[in-house]
């Protein structure tokens, strides 16, 4: 990727958050070496970010710190520093409608109000692939895989629902619902709005929960399964990741009250965010860049970490194809293991290594892998 | 509640939550695994059993019990 190409990912890593909150304030020190260039991408990708966050106490919120970090990196690429900022902004604009190309949006109401973002590629009369992701870290993240799958298949991704789209009246997104029922309708409106049979439900991390239920419940809309990396509860004979239990305990306390979730976020952002992954980690900490987009996060995720998944994994019937690693530190692999002898006739695959995010890399192996499956 | 007090208390919270019973006041608690996630829930914890309002920012690069019991508050109640 060359040095523009980063940066125009980098701010556009950013543009989800700014289209839930307007413009946001990054700090100063952002932009440490190509300021024009910076504020001329992000005029050009009309992504409103500002560099002029000021400190709080004696510290920097670290959220904040976190999501200009992709940002930081890419203007200081050195062929920045000779460039005119009137070039960066037509080339960004020639890049930005250049990917803009390969995918399509769209939108399906729901009849709560609720209006899912939903981008996807691909033939539209070809099968089918929908994902499930994880919720408020935008549908940036699970784009290597539509890169991956539009050759032969429509593959779509829907956002979750509050996470797309200005946040307006917060309390309107309580009323509407967050339950994992409240996902999963979601989901199959998304799937029976492209009118093409039975899809493939791919379930990515936090979004296993939601793709299982809906399994279980529209078997004749939902053809197969596939589930990388689940994060599921699946009761107490499925171990669960250090990263897991902190998670839902932190999760628990967040959804008690808006007031609690901003005093918890507040304590969060204090200090250096660990885990950060490089290269995605504006789109992975974009739930903690507000207090209510931590608290729509944290309702939305502790639904789907509650979850049984037990019963649905029981009920789905459908072909299903479960992939981990033996050393995922985020989603314990016991979880993927419990769910394959819960599944009868499911496909495990554990690589001997790699991370979590490996749920969103569409490699060259998991694209073959699950291609046969699908053929299968 | 005395800062020695304070001190044992926030111990025994973060060797529960960070699974390390050897845990001594003055280890650096990234150093013992403990990550954004588990501090936080170590500052929860604090703040429902012990009343005492934790602040786990950047403290010149060391974070210890010994260091987040000499900045506690007590907690205002909510």
């Amino acid at each position: 990727m060359d040095a523009l190409a980063g940066l125009v990912d980098a701010v556009r890593q950013l543009e989800g958050l700014t289209a839930q909150v307007g413009p946001f304030p990054l700090y100063h020190d952002t932009t440490d070496r190509a300021p024009d260039v910076v504020a001329a991408v992000c005029r050009a990708l009309d992504v409103p970010l500002t560099f002029d966050r000021p400190m709080r106490g004696r510290g920097r919120d670290y959220a904040t710190v976190a999501l200009g970090a992709e940002l930081k990196r890419a203007q200081r690429a050195p062929e920045l520093a000779g460039l005119a900022p009137a070039e960066a902004a037509a080339e960004a604009r020639h890049r930005y409608a250049a990917e803009e190309a390969g995918y399509r949006r769209g939108r399906v109401r729901r009849p709560d109000g609720t209006v899912l973002t939903v981008v996807e590629a691909g033939p539209p009369d070809a099968p089918a692939v929908v994902l499930s992701a994880p919720c408020g870290m935008g549908y940036r993240l699970s784009l290597p895989w539509l890169a991956a799958l539009r050759p032969a298949y429509r593959c779509v991704v829907a956002e979750a629902r509050g996470t797309a789209g200005p946040i307006g009246d917060p309390a309107e997104f309580d009323r509407r619902g967050y339950g994992v029922e409240h996902q999963t309708d979601d989901l199959l409106a998304v799937a029976g709005s492209l009118g093409a049979g039975p899809v493939h439900v791919m379930g990515l991390c936090a979004g296993a929960a939601v793709a299982l239920a809906a399994a279980a419940r529209r078997p004749e809309l939902i053809g197969s399964v596939s589930l990388w990396h689940a994060d599921l509860e699946l009761g107490g004979e499925a171990e669960k990741s250090d990263h897991q239990i902190n998670m839902r305990a932190m999760l628990d306390l967040a959804t008690e009250s808006r007031d609690t979730a901003a005093w918890l976020r507040g304590k969060l952002v204090a200090g250096p965010l660990t885990g950060v992954p490089e290269g995605v980690g504006p789109l992975v900490v974009r739930p903690y860049a507000t207090p209510e987009l931590f608290y729509r996060y944290a309702a939305l995720t502790r639904s789907t970490m509650h979850w049984d998944s037990r019963p649905a994994a029981e009920q789905a019937g459908r072909p299903c194809l479960i992939v981990t690693s033996a050393d995922d530190e985020t989603a314990h692999p016991a979880g993927s293991r419990r769910l394959a002898a819960l599944m009868p006739g499911a496909r495990l695959a554990v690589a001997p290594h790699g991370g979590h995010l490996d749920a969103f890399r569409a490699t060259t192996d998991q694209v073959a892998m699950l291609r046969t499956f699908l053929a299968g | 509640m005395s800062t020695p007090d304070r001190t044992r208390g926030i111990l025994a919270i973060a060797r529960h939550v960070l699974d390390r019973p050897a845990l001594t006041a003055d280890d650096d608690l990234p150093g013992h695994g403990a990550t954004s996630l588990s501090i936080v829930r170590i500052v929860a914890e604090a703040h429902r059993s012990l009343g005492l309002d934790l602040d786990p920012g950047a403290h010149d690069g060391v974070l210890t019990v010994r260091v987040l019991a000499r900045r506690a508050t007590v907690a205002t109640p909510s």
